[in-house]
């Protein structure tokens, strides 16, 4: 077993940061070819039986070239457009590269010193059908800062000599060579601030822990990312696991803690495998374990997996989870930091946030503060999803603006479409209307919208959306996924989701609006914890800025966005119906007739509004109407 | 522990100073400021689940509420937040209140459940009906009257006239339809009044007066329920005689004036006045009234009719209906035409037409409206139809005419008026004529206004002003009731109005009305008012409680029988309407206790206590709003004594705290998420096949009715007929404190709560075990001793107490003058109260002249009696009980399975041992507490003595005891040394099978401890060497400083409740009270006397094993034993019944026929500790009281009573006229109870003896500085290794040990007369080792059968690893399988106790 020492440190990364350097030239030359694949989940999920990397090798291999190398790397990204593939030197990126077919003909390619291959495997802009190959001038990329997700997709991540070789381990070098107390001085300085939502300064964590009485001390990085849609973190752990190992330690050694705990869900496979690996490989390396880099200071890190409860996100519930106990949050003063695990002062910091702190301890407070707002520093990664025309993971300095990265980064709706807003936060976020785009993202900005940071999932949402079924949708999740300890957030919940459920059947009344507010009220301010206390935070921001839906909804038994089904119906336009037969045919229940040739008609009675004859009218002649029209019918029907 | 520093705060803007480290919750409760909490329970680590305790807080200028004032700040959970210096904080500010009500509201949607029965909260008297329906089912017609009228009076005349309004809320109607109530009510009520009819205790008049304004229901009511709460009432009845509109209104064949007198005079209680015939305003004014009254309460009723306004309305033949039934009932000369028209569709109108017709008129009714908009009750309705009254429907007179001619229009019916009825529109020219002789006018009365004006009283529209809530009228000391306050409504309102408003006129008279009067409109914001005053509290949960009811569809009757409600009978129409005669006919008896055995009890057990209740009534929550919704999950009955119902849960999880952090269990469990979430046993199961010790613990902590006690063929009781008793545990030596919620009449105990002393010991919520919660129901076996009984022939006869008294005074002077006092010997009793083993001694010392008195301490503690009394000067435990766990860093239990013999210090051992101490436990079974211990010594039995020995080798060797306490404090260190100086570890772990590192570790362990307590029982004392295992362990507390110093010392835990104070008593042979020694010249001389005697023996006398086998040898020829059945519980049972049976003259007196009393020849019937006064001594020497809940059965007596009563038969004349001059006596002569009186004990103070004197506040740890010695030092003793008498061999190749089990005591004389326990536990076992089991080819549950070389018994196989192999266990609870056959009667030399513990047996399946 080889221990590093600084000296070590030192020859690996010349050595391998000459060959990253290398790696990353933007011109295309000829000489060594890396071909980097993307091993992020996304691409694997979308990818086929076998793995762009897999198929890679397999084709150099037959192919029997030689200065080729194929490397397996974190997530590239832009993830609507995966699988991802990229060559360097060059940086061009190939999409969609799912079978072998493609592969050939990219390694095929590469014999030339004009790699591009057909314009269905390169990106093409959706606003301006320009097709650009080369990643630095896409403007998904363009736009984008790269600090956290500097190392991610562009190395090897079970290589810690290429972590080595990005500058890995030097923040860890130089935080041994200070005092815990000015490690936790520069963290304070950075202005870092969690990266799980809640933005509370990570000196300032590390310091009440440091200053608690008890031994010994805990360390945890949360990983349990449980909001829908979001998958920061796990791009985090696959991409680059060392710079994770690297912050906790760092965190250990400056809170007095010899154990940390890296807690992510037994539904991220792959990241834990690789977090695992990157542990023994820097025990082996004496990077962890005794006497890390010959000092005095011992760390361990052991990986635990939740079963998956969104409220073991929750600090407390995190802690009752790891010791063997249901996760259920209990309330908070004490914090973690002065009783937590086993009752021991306990810092707990989201994945993200110690992926910050390698990098400060290796770069400095003032090259961190130099990123970012005054009040938010630094850089946070978003998970954009919904009605945009490129998804994917983003990496923004905070305080940038919503704008930015909806139109310029994600390239706005499909066409078609306009947005109106944006979800952000997770489910117990708010939405932010798009008179408000141009907020900065930062901590107080977004609360003064409504929204709240949270761990950095952004859902678009456009003109087909319903607002009151956006906000019926996160709340389901949330009472779903409620520990069910606390009257308010148990029953609370389940009660807005029974408003709600009335409101998008055209059952709600006005009384229910001003009901659910209350209760919203209610939930966000007595809820133990902060499940129920963020939880109604769809419910008012969407009241606030779209309460006209939900009185449409309830006044006048109309969903705008036509998406609540009890309150619309399909309905054939006369002039558009060329009697083609093909909507009855595929109707499921048979709600369709009339002759061939002929106008059909759908019965409202037997529809159970699936929308299949709409998606199979080669005429565009089914569309949506509201059931009530006039109000006249409406009562009669409210009658029944 | 004692932190009094103080921080202060302020609470609303009060300062206060409070204790540090208390949290804000506990800091506001014990200051007097109510904030409501659901899941706060002192004791129990605090949650903030429920979030009702919610505050706003403020420390200097910042929040810590977030946003802070504003409406958005979150609220803080007090129960969470411990006090800071400079807290200022707010639990009422509008916010917070609204925060409260909508969380009510979400736990109100999920709890379902009848609250109370639903017919309870139809009546609008709240009358508790199941219960008296119980009551008539079960014949008992007085207690049923005596429920009736805890809510109205008159249940005869309601019994006839009552629309009802119980049944038409029956669950029943649901079946075969609703029970009838009304009928079951008329039977009981006629009976009580044809014998005697049942009248209430009356408190003293108080000095108040009121005047009640009419002697109708409402006036009569109001008097009745005036006078019950101490007032003076005169009535003032403007008619001739009392019971208004009963009796000018009503007709008689609906109610009898027979009826009416009896019941009414029924109702009149001492120091109720009336006065008749005399009309206020006109022959008294109301301000003459007002100002010789402290009171008044209008109710005048509703006599005026309203008008028609047509013309001829003046005509002769038109006149009012009501005033012709009142002519008619004042006997008035009243006659009617041939053709009679009735105007109205009401009640009044059916009179008048069912009157008219008896008169013998042809009777039309004109109503308005259809049959189905028709007021009357339906019942009427038709009987006037059967009666031949004829019915105009959708008609109505607009003119009568001069010579009876009488203008009528058709009417049809429009939309619906504001009561839902559709309003009647006349057709126009649909004109009609109709002849009637007379028309009599009934479309409905009111209050006379014109009346209320002239008194002055405030009116509005013609009515009275008054407030609906307190019925208070502005005037303030006058109140206004029934159809005077409303217009017409029934009987049953107006006198459920009577009694509120004798509620109401209390609160006036006690300056609180003003408050109640904001407390009903807008309770929630008065909640710490409500909490603060318990009659405010009553009063809001008696006249506006929240009630949840089960919806139709929504209750599983499939359990219930099917039986058909009674018919309703009554006399054939053509025969009624001849005369006045009462139509409805009566039922038997029978049909009646039949019908009400239909009632279904419905309702909850918790209604009384329920929180949650409470809260949802306090703070004002709307049932009907509320769109219930039924947690999942379905009622839990598994177990025997407990019942959980998931859909009242509101998931405040103090069960599950009080399962794991009091009884240290933790079956109960959360489980499930979101609306899902719901309490459940250990991983799903039935609670009754989970390691459930049915403690309780967790319902006696349940906020609402989801978890309670298992009623198995017993009656729901209601608070209202129920007491609450405070008392101590008649089981172990624990001496837990019980508050008994008890039925006396019917001698239930309905509950049964551990209260909480937080004085003692901090972090209890007054726990019990299973015993003391569910097995005190043996007071009430039918199997109780009633009368004294003496064998003639064989057969035992009943006599009189005179009979059995003289006779056994009789034989007794008779043995005693022939063979001398030592020929009589008595059997003193742990189980009987200190002033009565006193009584006891006292008798056979001063009376019959011997020391032959001992009890059975002899068989359990005798070892330690005389162990410690030798190493220590003083024989008890040293420490107190929850001193030896909490405040111990080591516990070192041996020969004791806590959890099941003393399951409350168990408690407290877990509790210290989860809070960190270390446990170490040596015992040769793997019992539960083995199993939670850090180490654990699996001895061989009866090897003890090597085992403590090899310990303090190791100590010594090691260097680890405490020289200095040894120079200091003991003698004998040398002898100590030189004896255990070759008892090294190795040889110690051949003897006792436990290996040599582990005794190393135990050793060292529990000397390195800073504070380091034994505990032991009976498996160190129940051996032929039984003294030297206590010496051991005395030897072991001293050699390392473990005695005088909180949480050491060494720890007997006594097996009887008052074992203690029976040997503190001296129902020893070798002690005088207070152990002062008989062979003492000057304590003879002392207690000579004292007891006024010029004879005491000084010799020592025979201990219980000694006086049994000295019968054999001639020595005793009588024996008298109180509350003892050496039969089971003496070793040898065989041999005992023998020389039982040998014996000339045997008194026992116990409570139950025991094994022991068949072979008496005298038996006297004791009461219970149940049903008498007195003190009992526990374990850790503290004196505590015992209270009287029931008077005792048939003609038994307390035991003091019949000693005191033998000895005057025996011309030695004691007078106690109660067991407190029996404790005066007794701190006169035993000077370690110098201080004890009753009236400390009642204070509350906590005596552990030795209280020298009235000021000295007891001794909870003994030896502090020095040790009882004179000269004050511990002795060492060197004791030598003795093994076990007997050893196993190849024909008895198992070692038998025997104990106890949790749910029965001693010799199951109680236990197993209690269903619950029996339930729990009902068959003798042996347990057996798995491998063991399978050599001999038994499986579990198998009848085997356990002989030894004194006999057999057959019991069921256990196949348990509890025991190892080659070990057998049984107990000896079981009469139909004694243990005790089987165990040898070889004794310690010096104590006499006998070796219960090791026997060789051998096992045959069968």
């Amino acid at each position: 077993m080889e221990r590093y020492t600084e000296k070590d440190l030192i020859r690996i990364r010349e050595e391998y940061g000459r060959r990253l350097e290398e790696r990353k030239k933007r011109k295309i030359e000829p000489g060594k070819k890396y071909i980097l694949t993307c091993g992020g989940t996304s691409c694997l999920s979308i990818g086929g039986e076998k793995s762009t990397y897999e198929l890679f090798k397999k084709v150099v291999a037959e192919k029997g070239i030689e200065d080729v190398e194929v490397i397996n790397v974190g997530c590239m990204r832009m993830c609507s457009e995966g699988p991802l593939v990229a060559l360097y030197p060059g940086g061009v990126l190939y999409t969609r590269v799912k079978d072998e077919e493609t592969v050939r003909t990219i390694v095929d390619a590469l014999k030339e010193d004009n790699p591009y291959i057909d314009e269905d495997h390169h990106y093409k802009d959706p606003l301006t059908g320009e097709v650009i190959h080369h990643m630095w001038e896409i403007p998904f990329f363009k736009y984008q800062e790269s600090i956290i997700l500097g190392r991610v997709g562009l190395i090897d991540p079970t290589s810690i000599e290429e972590y080595i070789g990005a500058g890995g381990y030097f923040g860890l070098l130089r935080a041994l060579r200070m005092t815990p107390q000015e490690v936790i001085e520069e963290i304070y300085n950075s202005g870092l601030r969690g990266r799980g939502g809640a933005g509370f300064p990570t000196g300032l964590k590390w310091k009440f822990a440091r200053q608690a009485q008890g031994e010994p001390k805990y360390v945890i990085a949360n990983g349990d990312e449980g909001d829908p849609g979001a998958y920061m973190n796990r791009a985090e752990m696959e991409g680059d696991p060392f710079a994770l190992i690297e912050g906790l330690t760092i965190a250990g050694y400056a809170v007095g803690a010899s154990k940390g705990y890296i807690y992510t869900r037994a539904e991220y496979p792959l990241a834990a495998e690789l977090v695992e690996h990157a542990i023994q490989v820097a025990k082996e390396k004496g990077l962890l374990g005794q006497n890390i880099l010959g000092t005095d200071f011992s760390f361990d890190i052991e990986v635990f997996k939740g079963a998956g409860a969104f409220v073991c996100g929750e600090e407390t519930a995190l802690i009752a989870s790891i010791e063997g106990k249901a996760g259920r949050p209990r309330p908070r003063p004490p914090f973690p930091a002065q009783k937590g695990l086993w009752g021991r002062p306990t810092v707990i910091n989201n994945v993200e946030t110690l992926m910050n702190v390698a990098l400060i301890m290796e770069r400095g407070a003032e090259w961190f503060k130099g990123i970012g707002t005054q009040k938010s520093t630094g850089t946070k990664v978003f998970a954009l999803a919904g009605s945009l025309n490129v998804s994917g993971l983003v990496e923004v300095p905070l305080g940038t603006p919503i704008k930015v990265l909806v139109e310029d980064i994600a390239r706005g709706a499909p066409q078609g479409h306009t947005l109106k807003a944006v979800q952000m936060g997770g489910p117990s976020g708010g939405c932010v209307p798009i008179e408000h785009f141009d907020v900065g993202i930062d901590y107080e900005s977004l609360r003064s919208v409504g929204a709240i940071m949270g761990s950095g999932g952004v859902i678009a949402l456009d003109e087909s959306s319903c607002m009151v079924d956006v906000a019926k949708f996160f709340i389901e999740f949330t009472k779903n996924e409620s520990c069910g300890q606390c009257t308010p957030c148990r029953d609370g919940l389940v009660e807005m989701y029974d408003i709600l459920t009335r409101i998008t059947e055209g059952k709600g009344k006005r009384e229910d609006v001003e009901k659910l507010e209350k209760l919203a009220t209610v939930v966000k301010n007595t809820s133990l914890c902060g499940l129920g206390q963020t939880a109604p935070g769809p419910v008012l921001s969407t009241l606030t800025y779209f309460k006209d839906e939900y009185m449409e909804h309830v006044e006048n038994k109309r969903c705008p966005a036509k998406v609540c089904l009890p309150l619309i119906e399909y309905y054939i336009l006369p002039y558009a119906c060329k009697g083609c037969t093909i909507c009855a045919k595929n109707c499921p229940v048979n709600a369709i007739s009339g002759d061939p040739g002929k106008l059909h008609t759908i019965d409202p009675e037997v529809c159970i509004k699936c929308g299949t004859c709409m998606a199979v009218c080669p005429f565009d002649a089914v569309v949506k109407k509201d059931a009530y029209e006039e109000r006249g019918e409406l009562y009669e029907r409210s009658q029944h | 522990m004692n932190f009094m520093k103080e921080v202060s705060i302020k609470i609303n803007g009060i300062p206060l100073k409070v204790p540090e480290g208390t949290t804000v919750l506990d800091a506001a409760l014990e200051s007097g400021f109510y904030i409501p909490h659901l899941c706060h329970e002192k004791g129990l680590t605090p949650v903030g689940v429920c979030r009702m305790c919610g505050v706003k807080i403020k420390v200097g200028d910042r929040w810590l509420n977030k946003d802070g004032t504003d409406k958005n700040s979150m609220i803080i959970t007090a129960c969470t937040t411990k006090v800071q210096d400079g807290m200022e904080i707010f639990t009422e500010t509008p916010d917070i209140l609204d925060y409260r009500r909508q969380i009510m509201e979400m736990n109100m949607v999920h709890h379902c459940g009848d609250c109370i029965a639903p017919c309870i909260d139809a009546c609008p008297a709240h009358s508790d009906i199941p219960t008296y329906l119980r009551l008539i089912k079960e014949g008992k017609y007085h207690e049923s009257v005596a429920v009736m009228k805890k809510s109205y009076i008159l249940p005869a005349v309601l019994g006839r006239v009552c629309p009802a309004f119980c049944e038409m809320k029956c669950h029943r109607g649901e079946l075969e339809g609703a029970v009838s109530i009304r009928q079951a009510k008329k039977f009981a009520a006629d009976w009580d009044l044809e014998h005697g009819p049942w009248m209430p205790t009356l408190p003293p008049l108080r000095g108040k007066h009121i005047a009640v304004i009419g002697g109708g229901p409402g006036g009569l009511s109001a008097a009745y329920y005036l006078r019950l709460k101490g007032f003076e009432v005169t009535i003032f009845e403007k008619m001739p005689k009392l019971g208004g509109m009963l009796r000018y209104g009503i007709p008689e064949y609906r109610l009898p004036r027979e009826v009416l007198d009896k019941d009414i005079s029924a109702s009149l209680l001492y120091g109720i006045h009336t006065i008749t015939g005399i009309e206020v305003g006109k022959d008294i004014s109301f301000d003459d009234i007002r100002s010789q009254f402290d009171g008044v309460v209008v109710a005048t009723g509703a006599w005026r009719s309203r008008k028609m306004n047509v013309p001829g309305e003046d005509l002769p033949y038109v006149e009012v209906g009501v005033d012709f039934i009142t002519r008619f009932h004042r006997g008035e000369e009243v006659s009617v035409g041939k053709k009679v028209l009735v105007i109205g569709g009401g009640d009044v109108a059916m009179d008048v037409a069912r009157i008219a017709r008896r008169l013998g008129a042809d009777v039309t009714v004109v109503y308005r409206r259809s049959k189905a908009e028709m007021p009357a009750h339906e019942l009427e309705v038709l009987e006037a139809e059967e009666e031949g009254v004829k019915f105009q429907f959708l008609a109505t007179p607009v003119a009568f005419h001069e010579g009876g001619k009488v203008e009528m229009v058709k009417m049809k019916l429009g939309e619906p008026d504001e009561r839902g009825r559709r309003r009647p529109i006349p057709i126009e020219g649909s004109n009609f004529f109709v002849e009637a002789d007379n028309v009599f006018i009934a479309i409905g009365q009111v209050p006379d206004g014109t009346l209320f004006e002239k008194w002055g009283l405030p009116t509005q529209r013609g009515r009275a002003v008054y407030d609906e809530n307190t019925l208070q009228t502005p005037l303030g000391d006058v109140f206004i009731i029934g159809d005077a306050a409303t217009g017409p409504r029934t009987v049953i309102e107006a006198i459920a109005q009577g009694r509120k408003a004798a509620d109401m006129m209390d609160m006036y008279h006690k300056g609180k009305l003003d408050l109640v009067k904001s407390v009903f409109r807008e309770p929630w914001k008065y909640v710490p008012d409500i909490y603060a005053d318990g009659e405010i509290k009553k009063l809001i949960m008696e006249w506006k409680p929240y009630n949840h009811f089960y919806k139709e569809g929504e209750i599983d009757y499939s359990d219930i029988k099917p039986k058909q409600r009674i018919p309703h009978r009554r006399r054939d129409p053509e025969e009624r309407v001849k005369d006045f005669g009462e139509i409805e006919l009566p039922y038997t008896e029978e049909e009646i206790r039949g019908e009400t055995s239909r009632c279904m009890e419905c309702g909850c057990d918790a209604a009384d206590r329920c929180t949650l209740r409470e809260y949802a009534t306090f703070f004002a929550i709307d049932y009907n709003s509320i769109d219930h919704k039924p947690r999942k999950g379905e009622k839990d009955t598994s177990s025997a004594v407990i019942e959980i119902d998931p859909k009242k849960c509101i998931l405040c999880e103090k069960c599950i705290r009080a399962c794991e952090e009091i009884t240290g269990l933790g079956i109960l469990t959360l489980a499930g998420r979101g609306e899902d979430t719901q309490v459940v046993a250990w991983m799903g199961n039935p609670l009754g096949e989970t390691a459930c010790v049915s403690c309780g613990n967790c319902l006696q902590v349940c906020p609402t009715g989801a978890i309670i006690k298992k009623r198995v063929d017993e009656p729901r009781e209601r608070d209202h007929r129920t007491k609450t008793v405070r008392t101590t545990c008649p089981y172990c030596g624990v001496g837990c404190q019980l508050e008994l919620r008890v039925q006396p009449e019917e001698r239930r105990v309905v509950e049964v709560y551990g209260v909480h002393d937080d004085k003692e010991v901090n972090g209890t919520i007054g726990e019990t075990c299973v015993k003391g919660r569910f097995g005190l129901d043996f007071v009430n076996s039918p199997d109780r001793l009633k009368k004294p009984l003496i064998k003639r022939n064989g057969k035992f006869e009943e006599v009189s107490w005179y009979e059995a008294l003289s006779y056994v005074a009789g034989r007794l002077t008779e043995i005693k003058e022939k063979y001398g006092p030592d020929a009589i010997g008595g059997f003193a009793s742990a189980k009987c109260t200190n002033e009565e083993n006193y009584l006891f001694q006292k008798f056979m010392r001063a009376v019959i002249g011997t020391n032959n008195v001992d009890h059975c301490a002899r068989l359990c503690h005798a070892s330690t009696v005389t162990g410690l009394a030798r190493a220590f000067g003083s024989a008890a435990m040293t420490n107190t009980i929850p001193d030896l766990a909490l405040d111990a860093n080591v516990i070192f239990v041996i020969g004791s399975n806590t959890t099941e013999t003393h399951p409350v210090t168990s408690y407290y051992i877990r509790r210290a041992h989860r809070e960190g101490a270390t446990l170490i436990v040596a015992d040769p079974r793997k019992i539960d507490l083995a199993r939670e211990a850090n180490i654990f010594l699996q001895i061989k039995p009866g090897t003890d003595i090597a085992l403590i020995g090899a310990m303090m080798h190791v100590i010594i060797r090691e260097g680890l005891w405490d020289k200095e306490f040894v120079k200091e404090r003991t003698l004998g260190f040398e002898e100590l040394a030189a004896s255990v100086k070759d008892m090294t570890p190795q040889w110690a772990e051949k003897i006792t099978g436990v290996s040599a590192s582990l005794i190393e570790e135990a050793a060292r362990t529990y000397a390195k401890a800073d504070s380091a307590s034994i505990v032991y029982a009976m498996g160190i004392t129940q051996h032929a060497h039984g003294v030297g295992n206590v010496l051991s362990l005395a030897n072991l507390a001293m050699l390392t400083g473990n005695v005088g110093k909180p949480g050491s010392g060494v720890n007997p835990l006594r097996g009887q409740n008052n074992v203690q104070g029976a040997c503190d008593m001296a129902a020893l042979p070798n002690v005088f009270p207070g152990y002062q020694k008989v062979t003492d010249p000057e304590a003879v001389k002392k207690f000579m006397e004292a007891w006024h005697v010029d004879y005491l023996s000084s010799k020592k006398g025979l201990t219980i094993v000694e006086m049994v086998h000295g019968v054999k040898e001639g020595k005793i020829k009588a024996l008298y034993i109180m509350g003892e059945n050496p039969v089971l519980s003496d070793p040898n049972t065989d041999e005992v019944i023998e020389n039982l049976k040998a014996l000339e003259f045997l008194v026992v007196q116990d409570i139950f026929m025991t094994e022991t009393a068949e072979l008496a020849d005298v038996v006297l019937p004791a009461a219970s500790s149940l049903e008498k006064e007195g003190t009992f001594t526990n374990s850790d020497r503290r004196i505590q009281r015992v209270r009287k809940a029931f008077e005792p059965v048939g003609s038994s007596k307390p035991d003091w009573v019949i000693i005191q009563e033998l000895t005057r038969y025996m011309g030695y004349h004691m007078h106690y006229s109660s067991p407190s001059e029996i404790m005066e006596e007794i701190r006169r002569v035993a000077p370690i109870y110098g201080g004890v009186t009753y009236e400390r004990l009642e204070k509350g103070e906590i005596l552990h003896w030795p209280v020298r004197d009235l000021s000295d506040p007891g001794t909870p740890i003994l030896h502090v500085g020095k040790f009882a010695h004179p000269d004050g030092k511990g002795r060492f003793h060197a004791v030598p290794y003795q093994g076990p008498w007997e050893e196993p061999d190849e024909e008895y190749p198992f070692i038998m040990t025997t104990g106890r089990v949790l749910e029965h005591f001693h010799t199951g004389t109680m236990t197993r007369r209690v269903r619950a326990l029996n339930d729990l536990k009902h068959k003798p076992f042996v347990q057996i080792n798995p491998e063991d089991a399978k050599k001999l080819g038994i499986k579990d549950g198998d009848k085997v059968r356990v002989s030894s070389r004194r006999g057999s018994v057959e019991v069921y196989a256990w196949i348990t690893d509890v025991v190892p192999r080659g070990v057998v266990f049984m107990s000896f609870h079981f009469k139909e399988a004694p243990a005790n056959r089987l165990t040898p009667d070889v004794l310690d030399p010096y104590a006499k106790i006998p070796e219960y513990k090791v026997s060789a047996v051998k096992i045959e399946k069968i």
